[in-house]
């Protein structure tokens, strides 16, 4: 298992078409993924509580990964938290 | 048979009923199949769905370009949410048929982004919801009304029309939509207007008529009014009024691009009327002078919680950054009179055009009142063009009540050491009889004013706008009115007070020459009216304006009045 907290910087926080980018980048790897915000565990690979979750710009956010790919999975959810994707 | 409704989306349509029901997607009678089954069924009807929304949106993107294929191809990402399928296939292993698994799951997440705070996010609520119904129809084998199969005049008759049927429309087909639920800012009226389709909603106990597919109706979005089973006259009446409608539509399409002026050359604003950021957008593309009334009430109606200040700031911001050249001016929260949000709880009142209105409202809320100027004057820190108005004003006390209280605002956000606005323009909205007589006086503590026409003809008037039996005296171009927009612009003038006019009626081509020729140079009008406005207004000089404004004084009645305009309008037309 890996973890991070980290702070999302994505300019209008974790709408729809980031969080579609998200999860279709975390669907081929194996590791399960939970975001730990304002209290609820979120499963990270489904859109509609991506979505739900209501992450802003300037949430911290705690992420975990667990699998045989979990490196690459935190390594993604890194990237996606400085907003990099929220464009693709 | 006439029925009248709201005039949704201006124009005419005439053609053959096309009913569209909500399908019934009753499950009860289903019977379990075994949990193997079951699944198989759930998954093909997701595939199924899929390649649906694929076709869909490929025509949609054709038709009306790329934000309407978003919309689809969203409830695509959706329901391929492996977590949404897994939860639905554990309820089929405890034995419940596909539908209601697929539903149970879909409601789950529905009422999950309906509690949501953040606006936009909970508006997917209403992709789910669509999805639901269409993933239930596949499965249940209920047949949707396929467009191929619709005939070249169709008017679409139904209660109400979602979101998703109408971006799903093929709109070069179907001339008109007549519903009985909705208003003027319902989601269909909107894409309606934005679409160009004649549009009537709110039609009463339409849908208890007896009604069926190719009965011939007529929709007239103008004024608001259907006719089913026309008369040979009232049809050709008709076909004659559509011609004429398409024509005008053809000149109008260059005006869109242009900026509103007069025949002299001179520049006048046309600012748009909006209640929320659909409007905003629409206000954008067609080329507005900002914005001249954005009716926040809006924000405010058909929740069961009050928008957080985070919300109404991100809101206010939005909106002001789609002008950049031009002032946006916000009206604080308007409810009371006939706008009662469920969110206030407010108490019943014998004569509520005449009780707790506007801006008296405050006193018993301050703290509603203070959360939006907080809003305003941080998003007023992002952009500098937005301008704060105030409604049904009758006196200067309740202008240094507010600003009293935006002053305690401001000190407030310093000291909590967020980005705000210390000083905002702050104008009033002139719509009762006590302000237009004492406007001289209002000036010295307004920055602007805003003419708001319905409400002064009906407190001028003594007459509701919406009790059938007295609303036909509402009438703005009653002489009294007249006297009363002429005194106030010619006031506001005189103490040098910038005045503009945001009542639909502005834009109305015979009192537009009329509002010229009394001095008026700023008018906001519904987005979908901005090119038509602009072309009447480019065909009066200011000379004929006045010559016409001053003879129209003379005259001691709304019917010669209205004679009297009618006639310099028919003249023109010959003419030009």
């Amino acid at each position: 298992m890996v973890s991070a907290k980290l702070t999302a910087l994505n300019e209008t926080g974790v709408h729809m078409r980031p969080a579609q980018v998200l999860v279709t980048k975390l669907a081929p790897l194996n590791a399960e993924v939970t975001l730990k915000h304002l209290g609820k565990d979120i499963n990270a690979k489904s859109i509609m509580m991506v979505m739900a979750a209501g992450i802003k710009k300037g949430h911290e956010v705690e992420v975990i990964c667990q699998g045989a790919d979990e490196v690459a999975a935190l390594a993604l959810l890194e990237e996606f938290f400085k907003g990099v994707m929220d464009d693709a | 048979m006439r029925l009248k409704g709201v005039a949704a989306s201006p124009g005419v349509g005439l053609g053959r009923i096309l009913l569209y029901r909500e399908p019934d997607l009753n499950f009860d009678k289903v019977v379990f199949s075994g949990v193997e089954n079951e699944k198989k069924r759930l998954n093909a009807a997701v595939a199924k769905f899929k390649e649906e929304i694929a076709l869909l949106a490929a025509a949609a993107e054709k038709r009306s370009g790329a934000s309407q294929a978003a919309i689809l191809t969203g409830q695509v990402a959706m329901i391929s949410d492996p977590y949404m399928i897994s939860r639905a296939e554990e309820l089929i292993a405890k034995g419940q048929v596909a539908e209601a698994a697929a539903a149970e799951v879909a409601q789950g997440f529905e009422d999950m982004f309906n509690a949501l705070e953040d606006e936009k996010t909970r508006q997917r609520a209403t992709d789910i919801g669509d999805l639901k119904k269409r993933l239930l129809g596949i499965l249940l084998g209920v047949k949707r009304l396929e467009w191929s199969e619709i005939a070249d005049d169709a008017v679409l008759v139904a209660l109400d029309l979602p979101a998703s049927v109408i971006s799903s429309l093929p709109m070069d087909k179907v001339l008109a939509f007549a519903t009985e639920q909705g208003g003027l800012t319902s989601h269909g009226a909107i894409m309606a207007r934005s679409l160009g389709v004649p549009a009537v909603t709110g039609l009463i106990g339409l849908m208890g008529q007896e009604l069926k597919d190719g009965q011939p109706i007529v929709v007239d979005g103008s004024s608001g009014e259907i006719i089913l089973d026309p008369s040979p006259e009232e049809s050709r009446d008709y076909v004659s009024r559509r011609q004429a409608w398409r024509e005008d539509q053809a000149s109008l399409k260059i005006y869109l691009k242009k900026v509103a002026v007069d025949k002299d050359g001179t520049r006048r604003l046309l600012g748009s009327n909006i209640g929320g950021l659909a409007d905003a957008r629409q206000a954008q593309e067609f080329g507005s002078d900002g914005v001249g009334l954005f009716r926040t009430e809006f924000l405010f109606l058909d929740r069961a919680t009050l928008p957080t200040e985070e919300e109404q700031t991100r809101i206010y911001a939005e909106v002001a950054s789609l002008f950049p050249e031009s002032e946006v001016i916000i009206r604080t929260l308007d409810v009371g009179g006939d706008k009662q949000p469920v969110a206030f709880d407010m108490a019943k009142e014998e004569n509520p055009y005449l009780g707790l209105r506007g801006i008296r409202y405050y006193q018993v809320r301050p703290d509603i009142l203070k959360t939006q100027l907080r809003a305003l004057s941080r998003g007023a820190a992002q952009y500098g063009n937005i301008k704060i108005m105030l409604p049904l004003v009758i006196s200067l006390e309740e202008v240094t009540f507010v600003k009293a209280l935006f002053k305690e605002v401001v000190a407030e956000l310093a000291s909590e050491g967020l980005p705000h606005a210390e000083e905002m323009p702050l104008g009033i909205m002139v719509e009762t009889p006590a302000a237009a007589l004492i406007i001289d006086l209002l000036a010295t503590v307004s920055d602007f004013f805003s003419v708001g026409t319905n409400d002064l003809t009906q407190y001028t008037l003594i007459a509701d706008r919406g009790n059938p039996q007295v609303n036909h005296l509402c009438d703005p171009f009653h002489p009294a009115l007249l006297r009363s927009l002429k005194g106030v612009i010619g006031e506001a003038r005189k103490a040098q007070t910038p005045i503009g006019l945001c009542g639909e009626i502005g834009g109305d081509p015979r009192m537009l020459p009329l509002l010229m020729g009394f001095g008026l140079s700023k008018f906001s009008v519904n987005p979908a009216s901005l090119a038509r406005v602009r072309r009447d207004m480019s065909s009066w000089s200011l000379a004929e304006a006045t010559d016409l404004a001053e003879e129209i004084l003379t005259l001691p009645t709304v019917e010669s009045v209205k004679a009297r305009l009618k006639k310099a309008l028919d003249q023109r037309g010959k003419t030009s």
